[in-house]
């Protein structure tokens, strides 16, 4: 057990051994593959038209991918009024870089001479 | 010999990068070998001091021009009067790290850059900027520390400008020149305050010196707020994207190392110079934690929201890097907020302890998955001649060396076992859990975003039909580039799989640098 | 007594650098204005090395040791590694703002955003 223990991560609630996790992986991943092999895979006919992806019936080749600055749109328009502040102060103007560095300075000289810091 | 060491691994890379012309002059190759050795040196002297500073959690003093450099005072006096270096866990930490990522980008470069005439200068910079991070992390004295930073600045903002034909790299240096100017002027205003109390600029001196009146905490906080803005914290992160963005990839690379650096200043300044806990008229740790934490928390979630909008990609990983400073600031954070001594100090040895570590496990983390997510993003803008991700597709057909070092940086900055993401973010999620579970709970959910952020590069980069009228550019990878990113997949595997190896021998000598508590 | 307005010139020449830095436009004013900041740094270090009644710090033809008063020579050699830096910083900056108005004709920052639209 003395090399277990000293692979493992133990301290203050963790508990975490890599190494083990990765050789169960591997054991598991070996199973899943030779059974996969045996059982399924007997219509698979490669080199027709089963492997193109799926295009509701059109037979010619269209451009299928959605662009990527689409993907998240859900996540963008719920956090829209967030957005708008967060890209306008993201606009490259030299002015605002070190507008911030003053006002954090600033910010923490009233929290010194407070006493809290 | 050996008892020259930390100032010969100053000096190596400063003499092989005044050498350079002249060597260019004799040959391309003896010009590219020369290097090669040079930071080849330059690791293996910092490996071989591993067995004396780490091991046995030592602290190597040089004194500077002294006839006995070894001894601490080697003139007897009560005052130290020449320049000190000093090599303790942390400063062997950092080190390693910059000369790891430094060998890849020399590697990775090899090729990647043209040769137009003006490589040799670029391998200058590259020497000098090694030059400036070694020499900012080993040194113990506070005006040598605002040489070397300088010395890093200018020559990382030369190196952004690099392609000098196009429209933006030039501004983008100007840029980065700008706030390394203004954060080096703070940065000396502070130490002029020090100096004008105590007399001198070593920092152990001053260290024993300290009275923590209201000069001096003002004086912390003109140091401390400009390197914070240097290493990429909230809201003075602006920079961060454009800048990284306009610079070639292996200069991107260096560029996180660079950033890191000053965050190794923030923490040794916080700890190794105003560090006195059982004092009862020092600073307040725990106003000074929660300052720490509320910057890396809106770092982390700023950075991650941001992220997730852009097309292009070298500024969605910039903004990548601003996040998970986050996490570093989040983790040595909420050390400092629980750092006391005797009774008091039974939160830090229960959990500020292990926050400290994870926080700091994770720049080395960092460095290393950043700079090889850095160095596949160059090959992926190199092929289809533009940074925007809606007109890349189908790149996996063709490249697939390049597809799986991508996959396992990814993953990798996600935090998903068993890579070594995973490792420093667990231990931040637990430990942070026992001080406040919400922090926990933010630093979950923006892990959950980064991994969404990637996923969206990856799709659009390398999934999709084989598309050969989109790429510009097809001439193979060279040996030295998948040599480069090769090293660094080996290193974030082997991380990843043996955790407690790397802290015990490196992360627990850098945590008993910076925490001693008298 | 003199002391108190010189260090009231380096925060007003501070003050003065940190403004034109937030509100001007122009590429080149706003390396005017880092060297402005340099100065008043250099002021700064100036003024805390200075004894009262103090000669230069050389010991050649030095008066007697009993009433021997120097000024601080530290500082002195800070301020000469500043303004070399000072004048490394300006030069680089400068010439990146040559290639700039090369590459881009405009030196205004409002104009050279450097980051295209999101959507």
């Amino acid at each position: 057990m003395n090399i277990i223990n000293f692979l493992t991560l133990n301290m203050a609630g963790v508990y975490w051994n890599p190494v083990l996790l990765v050789i169960l992986f591997c054991i598991l991943l070996l199973i899943v593959v030779v059974w996969g092999r045996i059982f399924f895979r007997r219509d698979y006919n490669r080199d027709t038209g089963q492997v193109k992806p799926f295009n509701s019936g059109l037979l010619d080749e269209v451009n299928y991918n959605v662009q990527s600055s689409n993907l998240y749109w859900g996540f963008r328009k719920a956090l829209d009024s967030l957005y708008k502040v967060m890209i306008h102060n993201h606009d490259g103007d030299l002015n605002n870089y070190l507008k911030w560095m003053v006002i954090i300075i600033a910010a923490c000289l009233l929290l010194i001479s407070g006493g809290l810091l | 010999m050996s008892k020259h060491l930390p100032i010969l691994i100053i000096t190596i890379p400063l003499l092989t990068a005044f050498m350079m012309p002249i060597a260019a002059r004799v040959g391309i190759r003896f010009r590219n070998v020369l290097m090669l050795m040079a930071i080849l040196a330059i690791n293996i002297m910092l490996l071989s001091l591993i067995p004396e500073v780490a091991l046995n959690f030592g602290t190597i003093f040089y004194t500077v021009g002294a006839p006995n450099p070894l001894a601490i005072n080697p003139e007897g006096l009560a005052f130290p009067i020449r320049i000190i270096l000093k090599i303790d866990g942390f400063s062997l930490f950092m080190g390693l790290i910059s000369g790891t990522v430094a060998l890849v980008a020399f590697l990775y470069s090899w090729k990647f850059i043209k040769e137009d005439g003006k490589k040799t200068y670029y391998f200058i910079l590259m020497l000098l900027m090694l030059v400036g991070m070694i020499g900012l992390e080993f040194t113990n004295d506070l005006f040598n520390f605002f040489v070397f930073m300088e010395i890093l600045s200018i020559s990382c903002a030369a190196l952004v400008a690099y392609e000098t034909e196009e429209k933006h790299p030039p501004y983008a240096g100007y840029k980065y020149m700008l706030i390394s100017a203004i954060a080096t002027s703070f940065l000396l205003l502070g130490i002029g305050l020090l100096y004008a109390q105590y007399g001198s600029f070593n920092m152990d001196y001053i260290h024993n010196e300290m009275n923590h009146s209201l000069l001096d905490k003002m004086a912390l906080i003109f140091m401390l707020i400009p390197l914070a803005m240097k290493a990429g914290a909230i809201p003075m992160h602006m920079w961060v994207p454009d800048t990284y963005s306009e610079a070639p990839a292996p200069v991107t690379a260096m560029l996180v190392t660079a950033s890191q650096a000053s965050l190794y200043g923030v923490f040794r300044l916080s700890f190794s110079l105003f560090g006195n806990p059982i004092s009862s008229i020092s600073i307040n740790y725990n106003s000074l934690g929660w300052v720490i934490i509320i910057l890396g928390v809106l770092s982390m979630f700023v950075g991650v929201a941001m992220a997730l909008v852009q097309h292009d990609i070298k500024r969605l990983m910039a903004f990548h890097a601003v996040s998970q400073t986050g996490y570093m600031l989040l983790g040595v954070g909420v050390g400092i907020a629980v750092y006391a001594a005797g009774d008091k100090g039974a939160a830090f040895e229960s959990f500020g302890k292990v926050a400290m570590i994870g926080g700091i496990f994770h720049i080395m983390n960092h460095a290393f998955y950043k700079g090889l997510l850095f160095l596949t993003s160059g090959v992926i803008v190199r092929r289809f001649g533009t940074r925007n991700l809606d007109k890349m597709i189908g790149l996996a057909h063709r490249d697939t060396f390049t597809a799986v070092a991508f996959i396992i940086g990814a993953l990798a900055i996600a935090g998903i076992p068993p890579f070594n993401g995973f490792a420093s973010k667990l231990l931040i999620y637990e430990s942070v859990y026992k001080f406040s579970p919400l922090l926990s709970i933010i630093a979950m959910f923006v892990s959950v975003l980064t991994l969404a952020s990637f996923v969206k590069v990856f799709y659009s980069a390398f999934l999709g039909p084989r598309r050969d009228d989109l790429i510009h550019n097809t001439e193979p990878i060279s040996a030295g580039m998948k040599i480069g990113m090769g090293i660094l997949c080996v290193l974030v595997v082997l991380m990843g799989l043996f955790p407690e190896v790397v802290i015990d021998v490196l992360v627990e000598p850098a945590i008993a640098g910076l925490v001693t508590i008298r | 007594m003199s002391d108190f307005f010189l260090y009231v010139t380096v925060v007003l020449l501070i003050f003065l650098g940190v403004v034109a830095l937030l509100y001007k436009r122009n590429l080149i004013k706003i390396v005017l204005a880092i060297n402005i900041v340099e100065s008043g740094i250099n002021l700064f270090f100036l003024t805390l090395g200075y004894r009262p009644e103090g000669t230069a710090p050389i010991f050649t033809l030095a008066p007697a040791l009993s009433d021997l008063k120097m000024v601080l020579p530290t500082p002195q050699a800070l301020i000469l590694t500043n303004i070399v830096i000072g004048f490394a910083t300006s030069a680089l900056m400068l010439t990146f703002a040559i290639l700039t108005y090369r590459n881009n004709r405009t030196l205004d920052i409002f104009k050279l955003r450097g980051v295209e639209d999101h959507e």
